[in-house]
């Protein structure tokens, strides 16, 4: 190349986008703001470039990384890390909080809350490859069963588990019945727009779910004459529905339900073709999917002690998305690590409360740019 | 009667909005089948962008003394041009680099941007609602056998109507427009005739911004506010109206658009106003359910 | 049952829009034979194995399978499970999966090697047994088409011969009774396609019935016993093989006039 094109080269990928970023952002975010993102960018584009580079360390270091995760992906880990290793994060997860304070203990809580809704989407999501847009309704649904069955027939809380369960799945059978035969495109609008109506209906339908205020005086539950109230007597009761939850889904995944999903998810027409009804194992995923997300639901109207329609809303939906993409859809461990990332990391990044939402915005994108296939790859092979 | 003709006005008045931001959605679905969840953020920023637009004009031109008509076009204009800068950059920076990637990511990504650009905005203007810079010529009021009829909505209709005959125009008569039409009906043989299809992309997020660019700024003159959030719903329900039209079909979109508008006013009156908003995501579902080819489209497959 | 049919097709036709992709077709398959399809390009004969499997709707005509079993009308998913199982002419594997889950997935149906869900949910020794007992038939039938050493490697990173090779022993872990191959020799060089014929005479020893669709007639005649000749939709001659070939009406529409 010669030093001419290097140069125009150079103002092609380093100065024309920043100053026409700068241009651009300038009447949205005013002077200094605008010059700080085109600052920004050019750092971006530089670490871009460095690591995209053919032989850059960085590409080198990108390999062992993927090697390493692959080799896990593919069970090749010391033996005795992928037998313990779920042990190990158990003890640490019963042990941790003793040593925490409460404020702490109750982003730890939320953090297994949405552990449970991602694992349940991922269900979904990622192990048969339907996207749902509209899910947090499924966890509305479940805690405002349990809500108005405790306004209206005083149950307590582990009478309401199953119902609100089963309610969420029944909901969830009523809308995957005509949609799952849509193409991928629309089956995630009808989601979205599904969730919506979920949550306008909880705002306005006063006489059962006294619209905007939500109801309030929900019981947290006892055991064997416990009462959980306490945040960290809470946090156990979580984990041991999070502890369920993971090792039912364990267990599906290695199963022929799990490769039904799998097979689906690979190719629907050799799917088909072998003899699977796609159609019905498709409307089974659909509702224990939501059947978890609506058991989550009870568990989280008791903690809350209190639902409105406000904790339901489509950026709730887009959250718990992001946890199961981030962390790797379809892997279990990834999801889980997904959503203690995307509840923790903010939480650590408190001063910026402002820029929090720009900065989850950026990360989907750029998750999506470079690493679809999320932080720890898609689920691993079982069968090899 | 009255009520009844007073909704009807009323709902073409946001159906044409609607079908200007519902042709954004659908010449993008047509060319690249992404559904740009991220559109209805490109017609807030085009509403700021208006406004940003006439406030800077405003502490400057008691002097210049802009006509009201004056004022309108030239918010018109900062819209439509913010917007389709952003829409542009949004395709090049996020869009194209996944044009092999899968379905998934793209629509994970059109999430993605349409959060940053609701963030952004609101990290810049504030999170408060912002009053739209009013001028005096579209406050004024019509009242014709007990309906009435504001000057603002008789300029949406005449705005929107114009915009969308200059774009027919464009998309019939040009060598261009006729290269996005083809491409959006056979982006393959588009390729193959040697259009470069990049820059029929590139073009039609350009346009298709410029256009929701163009009903965010009349919208801010309709209702006299904004917010960083206004994107989401109008997003949501132009999409509905692309759907209604038969998503790919330009023609469709508008006639979507006006439709929806209807729908909705009507609803609101004869039916439930606290479910208004639910009837644009019960009339999509349905649709998709029944027609997912659109009210008048016969199905491409 | 000697002699009863397998598969009977009767007055099959199918259009596409004004082209008659099938017309009027009828066949006889007897059980135990090697019924092979020929016929120039675009005569219909993957056309007639979409509408066997139930992956196309046929405008009129009927298609019994087994002496009674009514297909038409069928969905894919339930015609397999009549135990039809069929190769695609241009692949249908789970590419991104390994080839022993692509085995495994194609014993998901099988009456024999199944559990409940307490079982799965359990990990009960019935569950163990049953997934072992599947692993390692998988790894028989893969061993038996030879591509046994592969089974941990992604499917879709296998050569093409190996893939067909794959579609095959897929086929065979569901146990069908009626094996439907499309152009299973295409695109295979001499060597693979020698493996081919072993394995499909293995298949025969099986006592499954094989439909075969084939173009190249010396490959056919090593192994059909039954040939039905295709020509725009139509069924031009049948017979034994050697008849067949020296059919004058076969012999114009393959050379061309
Ligand atoms: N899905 C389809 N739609 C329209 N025409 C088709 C379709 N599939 C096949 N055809 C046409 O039907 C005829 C038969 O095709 P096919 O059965 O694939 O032939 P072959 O004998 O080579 O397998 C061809 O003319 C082909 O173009
Ligand atoms: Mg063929």
């Amino acid at each position: 190349m010669s030093a001419r094109a290097k140069v125009r080269a150079a103002l092609r990928s380093y100065i024309v986008p920043p100053l026409w970023m700068f241009a651009i952002a300038m009447p949205i975010m005013g002077l200094l703001k605008s010059m700080v993102s085109a600052g920004l960018l050019v750092a971006g584009l530089i670490l871009y470039r460095t690591l995209k580079g053919p032989k850059s360390i960085g590409a080198v270091r990108r390999g062992g990384y993927q090697e390493a995760v692959a080799r896990y992906m593919h069970g090749q880990l010391p033996g005795y890390l992928r037998r313990y290793g779920p042990a190990l994060v158990l003890a640490v997860s019963i042990v941790l909080p003793l040593f925490m304070n409460n404020y702490d203990i109750d982003v730890f809580t939320s953090a297994l809350f949405y552990t449970m809704l991602a694992l349940a989407l991922n269900l979904l999501v990622g192990n048969i490859g339907l996207l749902n847009l509209g899910y947090i309704a499924f966890y509305g649904i479940g805690a405002y069963t349990y809500a108005i069955l405790h306004a209206m027939l005083g149950l307590g809380f582990w009478d309401a588990v199953l119902p609100g369960g089963v309610m969420a799945a029944v909901v969830s059978l009523v809308i995957a019945i005509p949609t799952l035969r849509l193409k991928g495109d629309y089956l995630a609008i009808v989601t979205l727009g599904f969730g919506e109506i979920v949550r306008i209906v909880f705002n306005n339908w006063d006489s059962l779910t006294n619209g905007p205020n939500g109801i309030m005086g929900i019981p947290r539950p006892s055991l064997l004459g416990l009462q959980l109230s306490t945040g960290i007597r809470f946090f156990y009761l979580t984990l041991a529905f999070v502890i369920v939850e993971v090792y039912v889904l364990y267990r599906i995944d290695r199963s022929r339900l799990g490769r039904y999903a799998l097979a689906i998810n690979e190719n629907e027409q050799a799917s088909e073709m072998v003899g699977i009804n796609t159609y019905r194992v498709k409307a089974i995923y659909f509702m224990l999917s939501a059947f978890f997300g609506g058991v989550a639901g009870v568990l989280f109207a008791s903690k809350q002690m209190f639902v409105s329609p406000d904790s339901f809303t489509f950026i709730e939906s887009v959250y718990v998305l992001a946890m199961v993409i981030l962390g790797g859809m379809g892997n279990i461990a990834g999801v889980i690590a997904g959503a203690f990332t995307l509840v923790v990391l903010p939480e650590m990044l408190r001063e910026f409360v402002l820029y929090r939402m720009l900065i989850f915005a950026l990360l989907l994108i750029t998750m999506m740019l470079f690493r679809p296939e999320g932080l720890l790859g898609r689920r691993a092979y079982h069968d090899r | 009667m009255r009520i009844l003709i007073q909704q009807i006005i009323n709902g073409l008045t946001t159906g044409s909005v609607y079908a200007l931001i519902a042709l954004g959605y659908t010449m993008v679905y047509g060319i690249i089948e992404l559904i740009n969840f991220a559109h209805g953020d490109i017609y807030m920023v085009g509403a700021y962008g208006g406004l940003i637009a006439l406030t800077l004009l405003g502490t400057m031109s008691t002097a210049l003394h802009l006509s009201g008509m004056g004022a309108l076009l030239v918010g018109l204009m900062a819209g439509m041009l913010l917007a389709a800068a952003y829409g542009f950059t949004v395709e090049k920076l996020a869009y194209r680099p996944l044009r092999k990637a899968s379905r998934l990511s793209l629509l994970i990504t059109a999430l993605g941007v349409s959060l940053f650009l609701e963030n952004f905005v609101m990290i810049g203007q504030g999170a408060s609602d912002k009053t739209y810079v009013s001028i005096g010529m579209l406050n004024r009021n019509f009242i014709v056998g007990g309906v009435s009829i504001t000057m603002s909505q008789i300029v949406i209709f005449i705005a929107a109507f114009a915009i969308m005959l200059g774009l027919d125009l464009f998309i019939n008569k040009t060598m261009t427009g006729r290269a996005m039409k083809a491409a959006s009906q056979d982006p393959v043989t588009v390729q193959l005739v040697g259009i470069n299809t990049d820059r029929i992309i590139s073009l039609t997020f350009v346009i298709g911004s410029a256009l929701a660019g163009a009903a965010g700024v009349l919208v801010g003159f309709y209702y006299g506010v904004i917010n960083f959030s206004i994107g989401y719903l109008a997003g949501m329900k132009a999409f509905t109206a692309a759907v209604l039209g038969g998503i790919g079909d330009i023609g469709g979109a508008m006639v979507g658009g006006l439709v929806l508008g209807l729908l909705e006013s009507l609803g609101a009156a004869y039916l439930s106003s606290e479910y208004k908003d639910a009837f644009a995501f019960i009339v999509l579902i349905l649709l998709l359910l029944i027609r997912p080819s659109g009210l008048f489209g016969s199905s491409r497959s | 049952m000697i002699g009863s049919s397998i598969l009977s097709i009767s007055n099959l036709s199918l259009m596409f829009g004004g082209l008659k992709a099938l017309d009027s077709v009828d066949i006889d398959m007897k059980k135990g034979e090697v019924l092979c399809i020929i016929g120039p390009n675009g005569a219909g004969k993957t056309t007639l194995f979409n509408c066997i499997t139930g992956f196309l709707r046929p405008t009129s005509g009927n298609i019994v399978y087994d002496g009674g079993t009514e297909l038409t009308g069928k969905k894919p998913y339930q015609i397999a499970g009549c135990g039809i199982y069929r190769s695609f002419q241009n692949l249908a594997l789970f590419n991104q999966l390994s080839v022993l889950e692509n085995m495994l997935i194609g014993g998901l149906k099988r009456k024999d090697l199944s559990y409940g869900i307490l079982d799965a949910m359990l990990a009960t020794p019935t569950f163990k047994s049953v997934e072992a007992r599947l692993r390692q038939e998988a790894l028989e039938i893969l061993r038996f088409t030879g591509i046994v050493e592969k089974s941990g490697r992604k499917a879709g990173e296998l050569s093409y011969g190996e893939r067909k090779l794959l579609e095959l022993a897929r086929g065979l872990i569901t146990k069908p009774k009626l094996f439907l191959l499309d152009e299973p020799a295409a695109g295979l060089n001499p060597t693979e396609k020698a493996e081919l014929v072993t394995v499909i005479r293995r298949i025969r020893e099986q006592e499954i019935n094989v439909v075969l669709i084939e173009h190249d007639m010396r490959f056919v005649s090593d192994i059909a016993n039954w040939i039905v000749v295709l020509d725009y939709g139509k069924k031009l001659a049948e017979g034994l093989p050697d008849d067949v070939k020296k059919n004058r009406a076969v012999i114009e529409a393959y050379l061309g006039t």
